[in-house]
């Protein structure tokens, strides 16, 4: 039966994503003049040769992480809207400790940069989980307050203190230290070796979920609370514990981010992050192979809505449109009862 | 230092500030106040609040008329909240999932029309803008302390009405009954024949016309542009306010002239001579005091929970 659940789920996931994609089709044909070019920029081109592919590898590697965030905070029943400011701290800690560490050994020196990324990410995060844990402040409210301070004082900080001199009309820190950087994985994949760095969060966040008692502890504390306190666990401690994990994905997030592409941090660089992340879990219904999958082909819409506003006269803002569409479609269930009913009805036929 | 606030204070400049911040956060708070009172968290007063700015400002520009933009503000903001509505009680969607999917279509929807029509991706400067009028009150404006309560827009007059209001309707008037009855205890309600559906959206049209007037004041009454996000927060500053005022309508005003007092400060801490702190750290303080404030309420709600009932 949840076997049979599931593939309900899944289906009308890919239904959903059909239908907004269909929709945002639409839109294009409402308002450009050259609607068939931007409808191929958007779907076709991003697939069509290895620079646009690789391109998605290296947008996806962020994706995942943010989604993951996100979606191990969903799973204890909280909502992390904070992934974007604690993704900008792990960003911002992670050019510091590049930047201004340099006297450590090499192999140290990557090892601290990105104990400093993560670490910025589970203080920032445990911030509204102790708030929320202690004094019953909700988390949507502190961590919301949260990012706008994380923007804030990142750009102050860059602006006053930190700006490379060398940086013209950009306001970005100093370039990290070459060794620093992410290598290109081959010849032929020339995307980032921060991917493989995601992929291997996707099996620990796997393992943290499915197969440990915490994970156990904090789904139990995510689908009833009471019950949970009733067979004694500690949700002060979990719901602490939860929001440092969260966190710590999203400053890994902001970390790779700027080891693999930005190679420095710009002020107010990857803002739509953060909504990314939550939407992805959503769709995903916070499994990480989901996660995996729903990034990948945000990736691709990423790309598909670049190349877009290059080519044509539709800006990339219908991609977000199309994902706020998705989301309006599977977290209300529409077509659930629907498919539903045609399935029994199949069945029905079948068994007679 | 201090003799420089003491001066701005005397100015009376302080209580200009505050009413403009404090307006649509206000707005928005009761607004969200009627959604909370149906047992929904408003996530998307943000969301409603920009489109109405944009909107707002788009139809002021065409047609010359403030009153027509805020009209097509509300218009725009209350097809958000119905949205939301329809999502949340049709579908049985989480609220904060569809408020958060309301503010990001919100975003992306007033960036991509400025791209389409006005090929901006930053900011909207109509030439010519209708703004919202000033009350200047004839005999009070030149009396020397008590002019303070003149020249502020209609907007912060009506942001202060609609406190009063609000209270009017929870407290005296069977609507409000309803409404509260329809949010704490739903089998009651319906067991007396209330129409909870219609309580339900109702209270969404309400709070799509007070986050469209609030947005209108943004965009056509405290400046004379959209800018892209020009929200920044407000809506979701407008929730903690929703709980710093123990969600009542008094508390929330309460609630936003404390914000708006700490935001002044900030502001003044801002244009203060000589000072050479980073403008982004100050633009982060409202925000840092949302939390502090915050933590403080709820500090001295567990302390009153706790201590022993007198008498």
């Amino acid at each position: 039966m949840k076997q049979k659940l599931k593939n309900t789920n899944i289906l009308s996931t890919v239904l959903s994503i059909v239908i907004a994609v269909l929709l945002g089709c639409l839109l294009i044909l409402l308002v450009s003049d050259e609607p068939l070019s931007a409808i191929k920029s958007l779907l076709v081109l991003p697939l069509s040769n290895t620079f646009y592919m690789n391109n998605i590898i290296n947008k996806v590697t962020p994706l995942i992480l943010v989604g993951l965030s996100a979606s191990v905070a969903f799973r204890t029943g909280l909502f992390n809207m904070g992934v974007q400011g604690q993704f900008y701290i792990g960003a911002f800690m992670t050019a510091i400790a590049g930047n201004y560490l340099t006297g450590l050994p090499k192999g140290l020196h990557i090892a601290v940069v990105f104990l400093a990324a993560v670490c910025g990410g589970v203080i920032y995060a445990t911030v509204a989980g102790a708030l929320k844990a202690y004094f019953n402040i909700n988390e949507v409210v502190t961590t919301l307050m949260l990012n706008y301070i994380a923007t804030l004082v990142t750009s102050g900080m860059t602006n006053s203190y930190f700006r490379d001199p060398d940086s013209g009309g950009v306001i970005r820190m100093r370039y990290i230290p070459e060794y620093l950087e992410f290598k290109e994985i081959s010849s032929l994949i020339t995307a980032h070796a921060g991917i493989l760095i995601a992929l291997a969060m996707v099996v620990l966040v796997y393992f943290l979920m499915k197969h440990s008692v915490l994970g156990y502890r904090m789904e139990t504390v995510g689908q009833n609370k009471v019950f949970a306190q009733y067979g004694g666990l500690n949700i002060k401690l979990i719901t602490i514990f939860c929001f440092a994990v969260s966190g710590g994905l999203s400053g890994l997030a902001g970390s790779v981010e700027v080891l693999g592409i930005h190679r420095s941090f710009f002020d107010d660089f990857a803002s739509g992050m953060g909504g990314d992340g939550l939407i992805i879990a959503l769709l995903a219904s916070n499994h990480p192979a989901g996660v995996l999958l729903i990034s990948f082909f945000f990736a691709y819409l990423k790309v598909g809505g670049q190349i877009m506003q290059q080519n044509t006269d539709v800006s990339r803002e219908l991609v977000l449109i199309i994902q706020v569409i998705m989301i309006m479609l599977i977290s209300s269930r529409m077509l659930t009862p629907y498919l539903n009913k045609r399935k029994f009805a199949k069945e029905v036929k079948k068994n007679g | 230092m201090a003799s420089f606030f003491f001066q701005q204070i005397l100015n009376l400049s302080v209580f200009a500030i505050v009413f403009k911040l404090v307006a649509p956060v206000i707005l928005a708070a009761i607004g969200g106040l009627f959604c909370g009172k149906v047992g929904v968290m408003n996530i998307g007063l943000e969301g409603a609040m920009l489109v109405s700015a944009f909107f707002s400002i788009v139809v002021n520009a065409m047609s010359g008329s403030w009153i027509l933009g805020i009209l097509a503000g509300c218009a725009a903001s209350i097809f958000l909240c119905l949205m939301l509505a329809f999502f949340t009680f049709k579908y049985k969607a989480h609220h904060i999932v569809t408020g958060f999917a309301i503010n990001t279509f919100a975003s992306a929807m007033t960036i991509f029309l400025l791209q389409t029509f006005f090929g901006s991706s930053g900011s909207y400067q109509p030439e010519k803008v209708a703004m919202i009028p000033v009350v200047n009150i004839p005999v009070i404006e030149n009396i020397p302390v008590l002019s303070v309560i003149s020249g502020h827009s209609l907007i912060v007059w009506m942001a202060f009405f609609s406190v009063v209001l609000c209270s009017l309707i929870f407290y005296k008037t069977p609507y409000g009954a309803h409404l509260i009855a329809v949010g704490e205890n739903v089998q009651a309600a319906r067991s007396v024949g209330i129409d909870e559906m219609k309580i339900k959206y109702s209270a969404f049209v309400i709070c799509g016309i007070l986050c469209g007037i609030g947005g209108a004041f943004l965009s056509t009454g405290a400046t004379s542009m959209f800018v892209r996000d020009m929200t920044a927060g407000n809506g979701f500053i407008a929730l903690a306010v929703i709980s710093l005022g123990n969600a009542r309508p008094y508390g929330v005003l309460r609630g936003g002239l404390i914000f708006g007092f700490a935001n002044a400060i900030a502001i003044l801490i801002e244009t203060y001579p000589g000072l050479s702190v980073p403008s982004q750290f100050i633009q982060a303080i409202p925000y840092a005091v949302t939390i502090l404030m915050l933590t403080v309420h709820m500090l001295q709600n567990s302390r009153r929970m706790l201590a022993p009932a007198k008498g």
